[in-house]
């Protein structure tokens, strides 16, 4: 983002506080009480100098002020991040009160890193706590839940704080554009074109022909045949990419479901495509069927993250890939579907895009076994019926024409694209 | 979905006043369970060790959030003073301890060295009240009376006092509209 980091301007807003007696009173007043009643039912009064000091103390504690609302705040700041940045929450309390002690609950797949997770506020001191987060999973959502109690004389309040939602992008893997279609567009681009055209990377050998320029001769070749030759240089072309997003299924930890990886190779992609100049538009699959037309820009990559953000949608409805319109399905263009391949209907809409002609390629994102429990004795022969269907599933795709690439969380994208390196997907009907 | 992780730099160092506070507490709590305890005979003993594991437990470990462990040892405390009846001195020093244990022990955790040092200022008037109470009614006591049925009356006055005082008042709900 080229932008500095968006602050977050939240003022402290009145909270209504349901004042409570503090455990310190209920503890005083418990001793103070048993101790009275031990001294009149044996009789013996020397026993109320075990509570005496007890009920003393309590009888002095300050009544405080209780005000009937409390100001409380949590800033987050920046609110906009990638995976794996630093996010800094302040929780603010401003009311008079004695003490303030906050307690923050980090969300799944975010981690406290900077900061003790109970911080305590002293009265003559400003009441606020200061946490540092890193969090780990995309999307639009609310870090954490800060408690802050509040203590006045015996007295206490609780109030529940949040911050406002944090939006994180996923961090992109590093990833190459490699991944072309066998019949590139007619715009210029970055990408060696199977035609000659004007570009740097060689192409072939002909004759010369009259209007071929002199510093393209083939010395060597001339000398040997006795006839002029040139070289000839392959074209630069553009590419359209459609990346598709399987959000049918979603399994795994927090953090690091398939869907959360279908994403991060989703911006991955984006990023390294759109660098070269290519176009780049996103379907998701799940939910609602939306999608982005190809467009090229760094202003694209945030708009698919933007519409990855909304993926998680659970709806049983199924797409149809003919409600795409024609722009944002281009025919020329590339088709990668992130999928986990557990879904029959993300392999209906593979089908469908068959049907279209579209060069299409799947990332298989599912990383983790269903697991085996050593105690049922079929376990582990069920793990392995399903790892042989899995493969079943993948060996005829792969010879309906289609490759599919394993992905790996731990690795960038660049190893699962290797075994497609300088291959041309071609479209299979 | 799993919780939250907490991990590296600062998160998890206990601070120095934090760890003083909480051997200042476990010392008034091992003292309030071993004062009376030499005047401890038969099965009665058995209140010792497990005072002190209440003192130990209510200041560390897992259990230490569960405010009821902290009344548990003072409570223990009153118990062995009610059984043992020591002297009039080692009530008063017994009444001391478990004042102290019990503001100590609800020490907030977390507190840098300088706000520990603000918290315990603030707790020293109530240590000074109770200070003051004991001795009072530790010359009330000294001093031989014919009739205590009134001490005992005028003790219930000033709990009740102490409480009509202390507890806080819920402001009144508004009725909502049916």
């Amino acid at each position: 983002m080229t932008e500095g980091p968006p602050k977050a301007v939240v003022r402290p807003a009145p909270v209504p506080a349901t004042w409570q007696a503090a455990p310190r009173l209920r503890r005083l007043a418990t001793i103070g009480v048993a101790v009275f009643l031990l001294a009149v039912l044996t009789r013996h009064a020397d026993l109320l100098l075990l509570g005496a000091p007890a009920l003393a103390a309590l009888a002095a504690a300050r009544r405080g002020s209780r005000p009937e609302t409390l100001d409380g705040a949590v800033t987050a700041t920046p609110v906009r991040c990638f995976e794996g940045e630093e996010v800094e929450i302040v929780a603010t309390v401003a009311a008079p009160v004695d003490e303030v002690t906050f307690r923050i609950e980090t969300a799944p797949a975010v981690t406290l890193i900077a900061g003790p997770v109970t911080q305590v506020a002293v009265a003559g001191q400003p009441a606020s706590a200061r946490w540092v987060l890193q969090p780990h999973a995309w999307g639009r959502h609310h870090l954490c839940t800060v408690t802050a109690r509040c203590t006045d004389g015996m007295g206490q309040a609780s109030l529940t704080l949040q911050p406002e939602r944090v939006e994180v992008f996923p961090h992109p893997p590093p990833a190459r554009a490699s991944l072309l279609p066998s019949d590139l567009l007619r715009r210029i681009g970055e990408h060696t074109a199977t035609v000659s055209g004007a570009g740097i990377e060689f192409f072939g050998i002909r004759g010369y022909q009259p209007g071929d320029r002199l510093r393209d001769l083939n010395w060597a070749v001339t000398s040997r045949l006795g006839q002029p030759h040139v070289n000839q240089r392959a074209a630069l072309r553009a590419a359209d990419l459609v990346i598709m997003i399987d959000a049918f299924s979603d399994v795994g930890p927090p953090g690091d479901t398939s869907l959360d990886l279908a994403v991060r190779g989703a911006a991955g992609l984006a990023t390294a495509y759109l660098r070269t100049g290519d176009r780049v538009g996103v379907v998701v699959l799940g939910g609602v069927l939306r999608w982005l037309a190809p467009s090229p820009g760094n202003r694209q990559f945030f708009k698919i993250v933007e519409m990855a953000f909304g993926v998680r949608f659970a709806s049983e409805a199924t797409p149809d890939l003919d409600r795409v319109p024609k722009t944002a399905l281009p025919p020329r263009a590339l088709v990668v579907l992130f999928s986990p391949l557990l879904d029959p209907r993300a392999l209906n809409a593979v089908t469908d895009l068959r049907q279209r002609g579209v060069a299409l390629v799947i990332v298989d994102v599912l990383t983790r076994e269903p697991p085996a429990e050593p105690r049922l004795p079929f376990s582990q022969l069920a793990v392995r019926l399903w790892r042989l269907d899995r493969d079943a599933l993948r060996a005829s795709l792969t010879g309906l024409g289609v490759p599919v690439l394993s992905w790996d969380s731990g690795t960038g994208l660049e190893g699962a694209q290797a075994p497609l390196r300088g291959r041309r997907i071609r479209a299979v009907r | 979905m799993s919780e939250g992780q907490v991990s590296t730099r600062d998160t998890r160092t206990p601070r120095l006043g934090d760890v003083i506070i909480r051997l200042v507490a476990g010392c008034l709590g091992a003292g309030m369970i071993l004062l009376p305890a030499v005047h401890l005979t038969g099965r009665s003993r058995i209140l010792v060790p497990v005072g002190l594991v209440l003192v130990v437990v209510s200041l560390a470990g897992p259990v230490a959030r569960w405010r009821i462990v902290g009344t548990l040892a003072a409570a223990t405390a009153v118990t062995e003073a009610a059984v043992t009846r020591p002297d009039l001195a080692v009530l008063a020093w017994e009444g001391l301890l478990i004042l102290g244990y019990l503001l100590l022990v609800d020490a907030p955790r977390g507190m840098p060295g300088a706000r520990t040092a603000h918290w315990l200022w603030r707790q020293l008037p109530l240590a000074v009240w109770g200070v003051v109470t004991a001795a009072i009614v530790l010359v009330v006591l000294a001093i031989r009376v014919p009739v205590s049925a009134w001490l005992l009356v005028a003790g219930a006055g000033a709990a009740v006092a102490a409480v009509i005082i202390a507890l806080p008042r819920r402001p009144p709900q508004p009725r909502e509209p049916r």
